[in-house]
């Protein structure tokens, strides 16, 4: 199984890396338990910054489809299957617009929202 | 003295196979994929003009030509003078000395080559990159029994010096060896890992032809790990028992071995050169 990227694509390298193995899952083309490069040699075959790959690799880990086992490496998620189809960024995309709708019709602004909103991202980072 | 008519024999057959054979059969490769993969079909192939190709490979051949002259010198002032030793000198340190000569032309030549696949990174223009997205593991690349093998020899250097520091024999240098076989061990595990995992020299390369190449160079890395603490495990019984110049024979023989078997696995004709078409 082979994976490449567009370097001058609009999407970024760590979608692409994403979708393509989603997408991999989906198609049978690599499965459960199955090993995936580490991020070094990914990142140095695909001559893209570490960065790319780790970013891309943690996203995978947190939808499920990829898991990794310490020095052994990353594998294919057991559920990788059903994982892969969940788009998280879809469902924030969603449960936000309900939420700013409710707002709206309460009569918050939007200036009032973003500094509500940013306050609660600051409070969870510290 | 027959040892040293030993010696001599050995000396002109590493003279001859490290500077005349080998560069030879290595020019003759890459003349005949030049010859056969033209510029005009493999446009990718040259990142730089013909006439640099050619001044770096006339380079390389009067380069070694040079080292054969040197070689054919030295074993002439050694039979001219009758001298114990090459050229009355140490033997071994003029073995040293001579080998580390013959492998400058090896040397220029994989640094050009270096500077080959740098320009082609550069011009390569391409938008898409390809991986596989397969994990490259040391086994996938080297058989159990060659990696055991390795294991094996430096044990068996690493508990010979042990021996010869409990019962040591004149002129034995001491832990220094197990330094130095730990150092090549080291160094060779670096280039191992740098093969398995270090950055695409050539953009152009197939995935196959990538994994063939890992194949022959971790291969050679592994037997180079063999073949040196072999030596020097082998070349301290033989000083024990008063017989340096039979491991200075010894030596000598295992690098043109070495040599022949690396030319042997040198597989140009094998490469998928469609990669290079305009």
């Amino acid at each position: 199984m082979k994976i490449s990227v567009n370097i001058e694509n609009t999407n970024p390298l760590f979608t692409q890396l994403i979708e393509q193995i989603k997408k991999a899952v989906q198609d049978d083309e690599i499965g459960i338990g199955d090993a995936l490069p580490s991020i070094r040699q990914l990142a140095n075959d695909l001559d893209i910054n570490h960065k790319t790959v780790a970013k891309a690799y943690r996203l995978l880990e947190r939808d499920g489809v990829i898991q990794t086992k310490g020095y052994r490496g990353t594998f294919i998620h057991q559920n990788a299957k059903e994982n892969s189809i969940i788009d998280l960024n879809e469902w924030v995309l969603t449960e936000l617009n309900k939420t700013i709708t409710s707002f709206r019709d309460a009569g918050i602004t939007e200036s009032e929202m973003r500094i509500a909103f940013n306050n609660l991202i600051s409070k969870r980072q510290n | 003295m027959w040892d040293n008519y030993l010696l001599y024999i050995a000396f002109l057959g590493q003279t001859f196979v490290i500077s005349y054979y080998f560069p030879r059969k290595i020019l003759d490769k890459i003349n005949k994929s030049m010859a056969q993969h033209p510029r005009i079909d493999y446009p990718k192939l040259y990142p730089v003009a013909d006439n640099v190709i050619n001044t770096q490979l006339k380079t390389f051949k009067l380069f070694s030509f040079l080292v054969v002259v040197i070689g054919i010198g030295i074993l002439a002032i050694s039979i001219v003078n009758r001298s114990e030793d090459l050229i009355g000198w140490d033997d071994q340190a003029v073995l040293v000395c001579f080998v580390m000569l013959q492998y400058l032309p090896i040397l220029f030549l994989g640094t050009q080559g270096y500077y080959y696949l740098k320009l082609m990174r550069e011009q390569n223009t391409s938008e898409h990159r390809i991986a596989d997205l397969k994990p490259r593991k040391l086994l996938n690349f080297v058989s159990k029994p060659l990696i055991t093998t390795a294991i094996i020899s430096y044990s068996f250097c690493i508990l010979t010096v042990l021996y010869f520091i409990k019962y040591p024999f004149d002129g034995f240098a001491g832990l220094i060896n197990i330094l130095g076989v730990s150092g090549i061990y080291a160094g060779l595990s670096v280039g191992i890992y740098q093969k398995l995992y270090g950055k695409k020299r050539n953009p152009l390369q197939t995935s196959e032809d990538r994994s063939f190449e890992t194949t022959v160079v971790i291969k050679l890395l592994v037997l180079t790990a063999i073949c040196s603490s072999l030596y020097l495990g082998i070349s301290l019984i033989l000083a024990s028992m008063d017989l340096r110049d039979l491991g200075n024979v010894i030596y000598s023989v295992y690098l043109q071995a070495f040599i022949v078997y690396v030319y042997q696995v040198m597989k140009f004709d094998q490469v998928d050169y469609s990669v290079y078409k305009s």
